[in-house]
């Protein structure tokens, strides 16, 4: 995927719920690359277009279903104590 | 210029990316994302100048993204950063001695003072080696020392620089006779050409007062040591005017790199 794909894709996936300054995100990306959780390549797209295209590395992927798995544990406290409360 | 090229130019701007390479790839991958911006813009029926004007309101503050690629480029950055500065030192001071020692030979030569042959023995010229080196060195330390500091930058240099030349002084007096009063003298030239360069704009006057400032300490320290008959006296100064331009031309040297090569990579004092 390239960055704007990615941005569009986010924004299809959470039903527009995320509005974000796209420029906010290359730096992102550029930071997870140099951490190894990313690769780059650039490729000419079908109308002729360059386009920086990104994917997971398998540590990237590694790391993606570590912070899925927090993320699960955190949400599930929260909704935990969320239920407690209208209890 | 159009709008978007503003905006790429802003951001490469304030990220101080130090290698071209790094700064060609962010430009083509923020004008490639800024079309793609724009091509959306133009199918739901904005006209040209909206389509541009809705890609840059869409991408958000150039400042914010500025910042956070000059803290994913940190590392690069104070890599670049001493290397730059270490080729810069060491190609200063092979240049400095070199065009020292050539004149130094001449005048000794020409004055007919073949008698001071003793003056290109190895361990004198290791000392004046020291001098030389040490006074570019004191230059360049309080040359970025300075900018660490965002409040009584130069005092505070001159404090950090003068206590690792005694630093310096301690460990080199294992290895070298008599290096702290060389390293004392470099570092009083170094405070001099520095302080010089600050309180002077034109170069003119910062080559005049370096050098007669620089001679005239050195002609001073020369007089103390014994130096009696006039051309000894006169070699002596000589030399340290030749010294003092020299480094002028390093210190005008490191300033123009400095604001023509690196404050667009390095434009505020957070390394």
């Amino acid at each position: 995927m390239y960055g704007y794909e990615l941005i569009q894709e986010v924004q299809r996936l959470s039903g527009q719920a995320f509005e974000f300054n796209e420029g906010t995100l290359y730096p992102v990306l550029h930071q997870l690359e140099r951490k190894g959780f990313l690769r780059s390549e650039w490729r000419i797209a079908e109308n002729g277009r360059k386009r920086k295209y990104y994917s997971l590395t398998s540590k990237g992927r590694q790391q993606a279903e570590h912070e899925q798995e927090d993320w699960k544990h955190f949400t599930g406290a929260i909704n935990l104590i969320l239920t407690s409360a209208q209890q | 210029m159009n709008g978007i090229e503003i905006l790429i130019d802003k951001i490469l701007a304030g990220s101080r990316l130090a290698y071209g390479a790094n700064r060609r790839d962010v430009a083509a991958e923020l004008r490639s994302h800024l079309e793609d911006s724009m091509n959306e813009a133009r199918r739901a029926g904005y006209d040209d100048e909206e389509a541009e004007r809705f890609a840059v309101a869409h991408f958000g503050s150039p400042e914010l993204v500025s910042r956070d690629f000059a803290r994913v480029y940190r590392l690069e950055r104070v890599r670049f950063y001493i290397v730059a500065f270490g080729l810069l030192i060491f190609a200063s001071i092979v240049a400095v001695a070199g065009f020292t020692y050539l004149v130094q030979r001449m005048l000794v030569t020409n004055f007919g003072l073949q008698h001071r042959l003793w003056c290109f023995s190895a361990k004198h010229l290791a000392s004046e080696l020291l001098l030389v080196a040490g006074i570019i060195i004191g230059y360049f330390g309080l040359f970025f020392t300075k900018r660490l500091f965002s409040r009584g930058p130069m005092p505070k240099a001159f404090v950090v620089v003068g206590i690792m030349f005694l630093l310096a002084a301690g460990l080199l007096q294992f290895w070298i006779e008599d290096c702290e009063p060389i390293l004392a003298e470099a570092y009083i030239c170094a405070v001099f050409i520095s302080v010089i360069e600050m309180r002077f704009g034109h170069w003119i006057a910062k080559f005049l007062l370096i050098a007669a400032a620089l001679t005239a300490f050195g002609t001073l320290l020369g007089a103390l040591d014994h130096l009696t008959s006039a051309p000894e006296i006169m070699v002596t100064a000589l030399i340290w005017t030749t010294i003092a331009v020299s480094c002028c031309g390093v210190a005008l040297f490191t300033s123009h790199f400095d604001r023509r090569v690196l404050s667009r990579r390095f434009a505020d004092s957070s390394v």
